[in-house]
This record gives structure tokens, C-alpha cells and sequence, in this order.
């Protein structure tokens, strides 16, 4: 057991490894300090809070369970986002499975919401569900979370170039989703 | 196509992403604690204070694998003596919840009347006499020729995967919260796998499992020993996005059938990648055959080997609909068949 002054002065790497001991309360500190980063992503990437809450809930405790094996201790924030965008991917490919029956008429160029080559928000909002998991991470790290390319690479554990080639191919698979609603 | 003006700004994306990204509501923390407190952690097999152990067991792996490469290769050892005596006839597939069996080189159909309106996740035994699915959240395998039926278990909610054994005797099933492995006729267990495991297949002898879980492509024997990552993941407690989805062994046991979820946009910007790859049994020698990028193509349910091990099936889309596809195990000879749901499918042997 961990007492609070302790926790509130302690590192996110003590955390981090205290919490791969089997320290709960370093891990509920840990937890506390990024749920709602987190659940933001989560929600955003999906656009439901019930399933953002599954998420969450699921990261954590699979950040938990496979803690010890973590290597290096500072870098939990990208492994935990990493476990958070993988846990998303998952949610949105059963969702695209039971869904079959509704393909047509999420593929079938419906209603145009672009008034003058103007997007509105629900049109923009249309337009992000047809993205990947991985196009809408992305996004949702630069824009929610005015994450730099840097940091995005370093999150997601790839390449500068990469983040930056990634980012600029889910703008525009985005505009052609856009485009394609018209 | 050239993208007209759309007039999406930083603003707006930002504000819609803002939009839907919510604050998480008082009871989520509590249901995390509790949830953490009552699943244990997972220590590494091996510590990382031990490298020259580590390396010790990675030589004896090497030897051991080897070993058995020489002794296959020199028909010592023959992982299935009756391969070869089978030729491909149809492919059962899934439309609208009924199982339909598609002809040989998408000539004939017929319905199969067991099954209307609930059932999905065909897989058949290798001689085609027994035929495994799912029916409503029950576990079925039916005597093909005789029409008996045996309900095997029960998923609890919707199956996600169903996998009989080539040999006919054994059925994996998981609803997304663990899987079983049950023996016909027999008892159930859990499987050591993952209990979110995304696609169970079976080695060709039935000694060994080869399974997918979040980007991740491994095998282990029946009683959890010998685990192997294949794909991804490898030396990281949790892999990137992106990896394989879907995995077969082919009839011969000696290649893997792969279907890969690229996390880059395709060529043209569209949303969805599809890639089929194969690989031999330990992940070496990979080669794409058949790649489509942007052309708005996904697939479930992943690759199925025809019962002579020269085709491979899958179920991925088209102009905004699911259809079969065949394919030769090196890429060539293409064909676009019936149209059918985003499920697995089962190759019968030719009667």
C-alpha cells in the first residue's frame, strides 16, 4: 500500500513501476491522471460513449494486467494510447460485422449535407464514420488532443515522416468521404 | 478522382472532433478498480535479467525446429498421409443467414435447408461429411449425409468464431468473451488463448491452434504449450494496429493463408485496404498475392484453403456489397463469385 502524499509526489515512472509490482494505488493514480484524455480519444475515434466506456474500461485493465512485462517505464502514455487505439480498431471491425445488412446505406452516397461546397458538421460527421480506426486515431490526436506530428509519432510508435504522410491520407480520405456524400 | 472543394476547414474538423469526444461519466474509475482488482497481473515468462537463458531456449527452439523441418522435408515425418486424395467441390457461404453451397467455379447453387435465417460461421470437416455452424447462439455440427444434428454448446450471445476440427471430433467456439474448445459428444473447456481472440483455425493434424487477437498472429498447441507468435507482437506486450486479421493453415499444413488490415489509407484515399498474404508455418517466406488498394475493399471472416490446397476463398467487398472471391495460392486467376454476407466459409471436398 501506497499512502496519498506519497502518490502526489511521486514520478509517473515510480508510478508506472510501482503499478507493474502489483501496486493498485500507483495504478489508480495513474488512471485518475489520464481517464479523461483517454475517454476523449476513445469517444471521438468511435462516436458512442457506451462503446468508449467498454474501451476504457478494457484498456486499462489490459494496461494492468500486462503491466509487468512493460520494458521501459516512460513509455506507458504510448503503450496506454496504442492499447486504446488497437481496443477502438476492434469496437469499430464487429461493429462494421454486424452491420452488413446497413452497407449499402452507409456506402450508398446518401443525402448531400454540403450546401455550396460548404460542410457542415453533420456532413463532416457522416463523412468521419466511413473512416478506418486508424485514419480516425489520427485525426483525432491532432485535433482533439492538438497533438504535434511529433508527438503522434512517438504515440503511436512510428516514424516522423510516417505520422506526418499518415495524417495528410486521413485529411483526404476524409475530404473524398466528403466529396463522395455530395 | 480529383477531389472537388469541399470547404472542410481546421476549424470545423477540430469542432466536430471535439464534439464527439466526450467526458467520461463519475462511475467509470470505480468500474476500472474493480475490474483491475480482480484480474491478476501477467509476469513475463522469462525475466529480462536472464538474456543468456533466453538465448539458451531461442537455440534449442531453433534446433528443435530444425529438426523437424529436416524430417518433413525428407518425408520422415509426414504431417497428413491422406492429403492429396481430395479435389475441390463447393463452397457453403452465408446470404442473408442462410447457408448456401456454391458450385465448383461458381456453377450451381443450392440452398441448404437446415439452416434459414440464423446461422453463420460454417466450417467443415476435412472429408466434408460433417458441417459445423452456428445457429442463433447455438454451436450445430451436422451429419451432411444423414441430416443428424448435434448442438455442441452454447455462446451465450452471438458466436464470433466456430471452427471444427479437420478431423471432425473437436469444435472452437468463442462469443468474445473466452473460447472453448469442445469434444463431440464430450466435454467443453476453456482454450489458453485470448479471451478476445478475433479467428481460430485449425493445424490439418488437429495437434495445434492457430488463432488472431488485436493485430496478432500466433499458434500454440491444444493444452496451451509451445506458444508461437508468428506475426506481430513479437517481443511487445502489445502490438500495433494493422496487422493480420485472419489467418488459415493450408490443407498440407505447410503455408498460412493471411488477411491483412493495412492501417494506411489505399492509393486513392479510401478508407479500406485489403491485402491477402501467405506465409510457410513459422512466418518465414511471406509473399502478397493479392492486393487491392483503396478500392473501398474489406473482408471478414478470412481466407479458407480449397480442400486440394491450390485456391484460397474469401469474402470481401465490391462496388459496396460482400462477394466471394477465389484466388490461386500464388495470386494468379482472380475470380469474382456470388454475392453473399460478410462471413467465414467452408470448403467441401468433391463427393
Amino acid at each position: 500500500m501506497t499512502n496519498a502524499s506519497e502518490l502526489a509526489t511521486a514520478h509517473d515512472g515510480d508510478l508506472v513501476a510501482r503499478a507493474g509490482r502489483g501496486d493498485v494505488d500507483a495504478f489508480e493514480a495513474l488512471v485518475t491522471a489520464r481517464l479523461g484524455r483517454v475517454f476523449r480519444l476513445a469517444s471521438a475515434i468511435l462516436g458512442s460513449e457506451a462503446d468508449a466506456h467498454d474501451v476504457v474500461q478494457d484498456s486499462f485493465v489490459a494496461a494492468w494486467r500486462h503491466l509487468p512485462a512493460l520494458r521501459d517505464d516512460a513509455k506507458f502514455d504510448a503503450w496506454l494510447t496504442k492499447v486504446v487505439v488497437n481496443r477502438c480498431r476492434d469496437v469499430l471491425r464487429r461493429r462494421r460485422r454486424s452491420r452488413e445488412v446497413e452497407l449499402t446505406d452507409a456506402w450508398g452516397h446518401e443525402s448531400a449535407d454540403l450546401v455550396g461546397g460548404v460542410a457542415d458538421a453533420e456532413a463532416v460527421n457522416a463523412a468521419f464514420e466511413r473512416l478506418s480506426s486508424a485514419q480516425r486515431a489520427l485525426l483525432v490526436m491532432h485535433h482533439l488532443n492538438r497533438a504535434s506530428v511529433v508527438d503522434i509519432a512517438r504515440q503511436l510508435g512510428i516514424p516522423e515522416g510516417t505520422a506526418k504522410w499518415r495524417l495528410h491520407a486521413a485529411r483526404t480520405a476524409l475530404e473524398r468521404a466528403l466529396e463522395e456524400d455530395r | 478522382m480529383t477531389i472537388r472543394e469541399t470547404g472542410l476547414t481546421d476549424e470545423l474538423l477540430a469542432s466536430v472532433i471535439r464534439a464527439r469526444g466526450s467526458d467520461p461519466d463519475e462511475t467509470i474509475l470505480d468500474d476500472i478498480l474493480v475490474a483491475v482488482a480482480a484480474t491478476p497481473q501477467e509476469r513475463p515468462w522469462l525475466p529480462s535479467w536472464q538474456p543468456s537463458l533466453r538465448l539458451a531456449m531461442l537455440a534449442a527452439a531453433l534446433i528443435l525446429a530444425a529438426a523437424g523441418a529436416i524430417a518433413i522435408g525428407s518425408g520422415w515425418l509426414k504431417l497428413d498421409p491422406i492429403l492429396g486424395q481430395y479435389r475441390n467441390g463447393e463452397i457453403v457461404a452465408v446470404r442473408r443467414g442462410s447457408l448456401v453451397a456454391i458450385g465448383p467455379g461458381d456453377v450451381g447453387e443450392r440452398t441448404l435447408d437446415f439452416c434459414s435465417g440464423n446461422c453463420s460461421l460454417p466450417s467443415s470437416s476435412r472429408d466434408g461429411s460433417l458441417l459445423a455452424f452456428a445457429r442463433s447462439d447455438s454451436v450445430i455440427v451436422r451429419e451432411l449425409d444423414t441430416g443428424f444434428e448435434r448442438t455442441v454448446g452454447s455462446c451465450g450471445s452471438d458466436c464470433l468464431i466456430v471452427a471444427l476440427s479437420p478431423d471432425g471430433s473437436r469444435v472452437v467456439y468463442a462469443n468474445g468473451s473466452g473460447a472453448r474448445v469442445a469434444t463431440i459428444g464430450g466435454q467443453t473447456e476453456y482454450l489458453p488463448i485470448p479471451a478476445d481472440v478475433e479467428d481460430v483455425r485449425w493445424r490439418p493434424d488437429g495437434m495445434e491452434l492457430l488463432f488472431t487477437e488485436a493485430g496478432t498472429l500466433a499458434r500454440l498447441r491444444l493444452d496451451g504449450s509451445d506458444p508461437e507468435i508468428l506475426l506481430g507482437g513479437r517481443g511487445e506486450a502489445l502490438p500495433e494496429y494493422g496487422g493480420p486479421v485472419y489467418a488459415a493453415w493450408s490443407p498440407d499444413g505447410d503455408r498460412i493463408a493471411l488477411v491483412v488490415d493495412p492501417p494506411d489509407p489505399g492509393a486513392n484515399g479510401a478508407p479500406f485496404d485489403f491485402q491477402l498474404w501467405t506465409m510457410d508455418a513459422t512466418g518465414g517466406d511471406r509473399r502478397m498475392i493479392w492486393n487491392r488498394p483503396g478500392c473501398c475493399m474489406t473482408a471478414w471472416g478470412g481466407p479458407t484453403w480449397s480442400p486440394d490446397g491450390t485456391r484460397i476463398a474469401v469474402v470481401a467487398t465490391a462496388d459496396a456489397s460482400f462477394f466471394l472471391w477465389t484466388i490461386n495460392a500464388d495470386g494468379s486467376d482472380v475470380r469474382r463469385s456470388a454475392e453473399v454476407n460478410p462471413d467465414r466459409v467452408a470448403w467441401l471436398p468433391k463427393p
